[in-house]
């Protein structure tokens, strides 16, 4: 038998043999080429539209707020949201901190007549955006605008804007509206011979801090004038690295002899910004043997007076 | 001269198939790799010429809803907007009021436009003869997008301000979006 006879009779002897096998073998190359094929000639999914919309990073600093807190603070101001989009205020209000009611709603009338406000008794919808995040204080700003897509925006371009403050408690997650950031009672006094300086109550919200200062005068005959709005420097805001005006100015910081007197000095600071209260500085304290309110502080009353100088209440 | 016999047993049977198979697959693979690339360069210098010849007529506009999805896919956020803001102003432009229409976010329609006549009447007396758009700003909130644009009237004196419409779209998927628009009083009536 030649070679090629030898090769015909082995092939066909293993073609007898493994026939079944060959079989299969083709079978499943076969299928295996038609799933590559059919994959090959399916349409190419795309990718998902691209969003610059990025909810829980933060514009100031892009940091990005954690994600455990996300869903959470999601739903917190949508349920909120919602309530006041419904008229159900009671729920609404219910969500809101205990402080931040204290302070800026403390009835329920008053928390109505701010979601009116801003409702307008309107169906809305809003957009919310993680501004900055402080001591895991988080900031969101909310936009809350007519339903462009409804109206489109025929029935006016604008929204209502504010910034909602939210902030881990106890594992759950608060929320503080009307930019409410935090109200104490610091307790700090600073006492001298003529007078005693208290500060009773601090508020700080997201563009200011408020001060509720108390001011005895220990003396029975003098004076005291914290500020009239005649000199420079009578009251600011140490902040470290400068000292800020009050937002509107203080004219009647006077204190009668044995009396006392409380007064609410509201300064700008933003929460974000990155300075920290060091101070409240009084820069033209007078101790007067006599005050004429329709006069204020002149020349000769400087010149006569019984002491003038500049202190601080330090607020760390 | 006595020929040496070859015995062929099975195992050198198996081996000479998979060799075969082997060599076939990298003979399929040299001509994909090799040779189509070269065909494909050649092509592309062809067809390069062919555009400098007539660039214009080279140029593939997005037809089926395939191609223009896989085109917006290559746009990015606000590029896919205005392409979604220029298609609802060239059905107006077209006349394919229907088309535009059926675009319309349905409360939208409600509200402004509860038939398609009162919608064609709008936009008739809305819109100049001749007019080019300029797009001049776009406002996001959340997933809708606020598209302001200028229409530039081809018959208006240069010194005429050029009208002002803004443009609402959310887009849920490429190419499938909804739009509203800012209704002007004085083109209703």
């Amino acid at each position: 038998m030649n070679t090629y006879t030898n090769f015909r009779v082995k092939a066909i002897q293993f073609w007898k043999r493994n026939k079944k096998r060959i079989l299969i073998g083709i079978i499943i190359f076969l299928i295996i080429l038609i799933i590559n094929n059919v994959l090959k000639n399916m349409p190419k999914k795309l990718p998902e539209p691209s969003f610059s919309y990025k909810p829980h990073v933060a514009v100031l600093t892009d940091k990005e707020v954690p994600k455990k807190y996300q869903k959470p603070i999601e739903d917190l101001v949508d349920t909120y949201f919602n309530y006041c989009n419904n008229g159900e205020y009671e729920n609404a209000y219910n969500l809101i901190t205990d402080e931040c009611k204290q302070a800026y709603y403390p009835t329920l009338e008053e928390f109505t007549g701010y979601v009116n406000h801003v409702f307008e008794g309107k169906k809305k919808i809003y957009s919310l955006q993680s501004y900055s995040i402080v001591n895991n204080i988080y900031v969101y700003q909310i936009k809350i605008l007519d339903d462009f897509l409804a109206t489109g925006t025929s029935e006016g371009y604008y929204y209502y804007e504010e910034k909602l403050i939210l902030k881990e408690e106890n594992g759950e997650m608060k929320l503080s509206i009307g930019e409410f950031i935090s109200q104490d009672q610091p307790h700090i006094a600073v006492e001298d011979e003529y007078m005693k300086i208290e500060i009773f109550d601090r508020t700080i919200d997201y563009e200011t801090e408020t001060y509720r200062i108390k001011v005895t005068n220990k003396s029975d005959s003098n004076y005291i004038v914290l500020a009239d709005g005649t000199q420079n420097n009578e009251v600011l805001l140490n902040l470290g690295s400068r000292k800020d005006n009050p937002s509107k100015v203080v004219d009647t910081f006077i204190v009668k002899p044995n009396g006392f007197r409380f007064e609410t000095i509201t300064f700008n600071k933003f929460f974000d910004d990155g300075n920290t209260s060091q101070g409240i500085y009084f820069g033209a304290v007078r101790i007067l043997n006599n005050y004429d309110y329709s006069v204020g502080t002149t020349q000769e009353v400087l010149d006569s007076a019984l002491k003038l100088y500049a202190m601080e209440i330090p607020l760390q | 001269m006595k020929k040496k016999k070859i015995e062929l047993n099975q195992k050198y049977l198996i081996l000479i198939i998979i060799i075969i198979f082997l060599l076939i697959i990298n003979l399929v693979l040299f001509l994909k790799r090799v040779i189509a690339p070269k065909q494909q360069e050649e092509q592309a210098i062809t067809n390069s010429i062919n555009n400098n010849k007539n660039k214009t007529k080279e140029y593939k506009v997005p037809q089926t809803d395939e191609e223009i999805k896989a085109y917006l896919a290559t746009l990015k956020e606000g590029n896919r907007i205005e392409y979604y803001c220029g298609k609802f102003i060239k059905l107006i432009d077209e006349k394919e009021y229907e088309k535009a229409y059926k675009l319309l976010y349905s409360e939208f329609k409600q509200n402004y436009f509860p038939t398609i006549d009162d919608f064609i009447k709008y936009v008739e007396n809305f819109y100049p003869q001749s007019y080019a758009l300029e797009y001049d700003d776009i406002d996001r909130y959340n997933n809708i997008y606020v598209v302001r644009l200028k229409i530039l009237d081809y018959n208006s004196s240069p010194s005429d301000e050029p009208k002002v419409q803004r443009v609402v779209i959310r887009e849920n998927d490429y190419n499938d979006y909804v739009v509203s628009f800012q209704v002007v009083k004085e083109a209703e009536e």
